[in-house]
């Protein structure tokens, strides 16, 4: 297992797009190649050797030190494991169809948007549209694995078809914005019109919520299904603790039936 | 060969492949999963008229189930893939989704896509469009709203290749004796996993031979081991032998069934001449028509 490691030189002076620092791309590259390679750097460019001192191997794993200020980071991945211990800026795993996000801290904007694959871990908070789409994409995430464990700020899963999203703590507006099918775990309480536009999929979470008018409330119920899910959710690695111990029994709203939705927000007790 | 006083004939059981799969059942309660698991394995005693042939594998315990609840591990076994998926179907709609409380998963790894089996993925239209799927992992699951609450089946499950019509014949003084010794032989062979004994109890008293001397019975009677038959020329019975009886037995693998067929032979044998029971031999097509035969002297305890 050959570990490449970057250490910021200094703090970053503007915003620096990491997306070329993907493992199985640098695997081809020796080390004075991948020094050499420039990163997009506010308006200009910036080599990787002037921001990032460079150790280890080129292999499947990338460990970088974090900053609110690197952007893109993992974004495309497909394959290999990239740690970040710090922060990351804005798109971290934007469009990842496989392999290990590792950030050890907080996360900007738009964290996992159009996800296809793979597990994307946040220790810290993450920004709005977590697990969302793209500007005028249809779709938001279409699989794998969103694990945050802190809070998510306004429409997570927006548009999201298919995978799994655990935040820790509370969701922002419009959770689940449009949402077309998936599970949505919030350990915490969710914001205000979540749910809005959905068709279908599920939100699950732990607090009180007041939901849109199109939800028919549909009472206590007991759903075999969950005990399933806490036992998949048992499974894994670095789900936040507050996601899991579902009794199996929630009470459910159907909708949003304003939009001829049937996707459903299980209150679990 | 004479064992304990039984004589163990020089001969062999002769099974086929078929196409088999394994449904797991929860339900509220042991008792329900038994009740669905007995339903839809009911009517499952032979292919010949049956569709398919099924039984109860074994009870399973909360911690052995995917979702915490005890069940019941169900074995079906068909001659091939398509009726075996038709079986299960219907059997499955009729007698699990019916049933309060039940759920029910596959129980075979998964396989090829020519080897799916069906289940939820054509019993969710009883949803009438409020069925919702849920995908845990790479195993996609249908929720289809029921009266009692929510019915929960894994989307498909996937027929691995099978060996069934493995087989012992009991001979005995007495029907008694023969009724009390296969029912002794067939606990013991029940607890082998990988195996059921399709018949009621795991035992059949009208065993048959292939054809008949009437047009369009595929099958009928066994007549060289029926006892008021003993003094025609083609009987194989001995004076002695006023009753016999047959166990049946599939299996996954060929491996299952001769330890089956072992377990049986090794119950039998330890009840010794006294249990009534004058020997065992096994029934054959003379090697034609199945791939699979079992050597009683080769699988002795």
């Amino acid at each position: 297992m050959s570990v490449l490691s970057f250490r910021l030189k200094g703090p970053l002076t503007g915003r620096v797009d990491a997306s070329p620092l993907l493992p199985h791309r640098l695997a081809e590259l020796d080390m004075a190649e991948i020094a050499a390679l420039p990163l997009r750097h506010g308006r200009g460019h910036v080599a990787v050797g002037d921001l990032f001192e460079l150790s280890g191997r080129p292999g499947d794993v990338v460990e970088l030190e974090g900053d609110g200020r690197l952007d893109f980071v993992g974004a495309g991945l497909t394959a290999g494991t990239i740690r970040v211990a710090g922060p990351v800026g804005h798109r971290v795993g934007t469009g990842m169809s496989g392999g290990t996000l590792v950030v050890d801290g907080a996360a900007g904007l738009a964290a996992g948007a159009a996800m296809r694959g793979g597990l994307l871990f946040i220790g810290g908070n993450a920004g709005d549209g977590l697990g969302g789409a793209l500007p005028g994409e249809r779709t938001g995430m279409t699989g794998g694995r969103i694990l945050v464990h802190g809070r998510c700020g306004d429409r997570v899963g927006e548009r999201m078809r298919r995978g799994l999203i655990a935040v820790g703590g509370d969701a922002g507006a419009y959770a689940a914005l449009h949402m077309n099918a998936g599970s949505l775990v919030i350990g915490g309480t969710p914001g205000p019109a979540t749910g809005h536009g959905m068709r279908n999929g599920t939100v699950l979470f732990r607090g009180e919520v007041d939901p849109l008018p199109g939800f028919a409330d549909c009472g206590l119920n007991q759903l075999p299904f969950l005990s399933l899910l806490d036992n998949h959710l048992s499974e894994l690695e670095g789900v936040p603790p507050t996601c899991r111990g579902l009794t199996g029994r929630a009470r459910r709203w159907l909708g949003d039936r304003g939009f001829g939705g049937r996707g459903e927000l299980l209150a679990c007790l | 060969m004479l064992l304990n006083g039984i004589h163990i004939e020089n001969t062999y059981a002769e099974a086929f492949d078929m196409k088999a799969t394994r449904l797991i059942v929860t339900a509220d309660t042991p008792a329900w999963a038994r009740h669905a698991g007995m339903a839809a394995t009911g009517f499952a005693t032979s292919v010949i008229a049956c569709g398919c042939e099924a039984g109860i594998e074994r009870e399973l315990t909360p911690e052995e189930t995917p979702d915490g609840r005890p069940g019941v591990a169900l074995l079906f076994f068909a001659t091939g893939r398509s009726v075996l998926g038709k079986q299960v179907e219907t059997r499955l709609g009729q007698c699990i989704l019916t049933c309060p409380g039940t759920a029910c998963f596959s129980g075979v790894p998964r396989g090829a896509k020519e080897d799916l089996i069906p289940l939820g993925r054509k019993l969710r239209y009883f949803g009438d469009g409020q069925q919702m799927s849920k995908l845990l992992g790479d195993r996609r699951y249908w929720r289809i709203p029921v009266m009692d609450g929510e019915f929960l089946v894994e989307e498909s499950s996937w027929s691995v290749p099978a060996v069934g019509g493995g087989n012992l014949l009991i001979l005995a003084d007495a029907r008694m004796a023969a009724l009390e010794a296969a029912e002794a032989a067939a606990d013991a062979m029940r607890a082998v996993p990988n195996v059921v004994l399709p018949f009621p109890g795991g035992v059949v008293r009208s065993g048959s031979k292939v054809g008949a001397k009437y047009k369009g019975m595929p099958a009928s009677t066994n007549d060289a081991y029926c006892p008021t038959l003993r003094g025609l020329p083609r009987s194989r019975l001995p004076a002695e032998v006023e009753s016999v009886l047959e166990i049946v037995i599939d299996g996954l693998t060929a491996a299952d069934v001769a330890a089956a067929t072992t377990a049986g032979l090794k119950c039998l044998i330890g009840r010794g001449r006294g249990s009534g029971v004058w020997g065992v031999t096994a029934g054959n097509y003379g090697g034609k028509l199945g791939r699979h035969h079992f050597h009683l002297h080769e699988l002795l305890p």
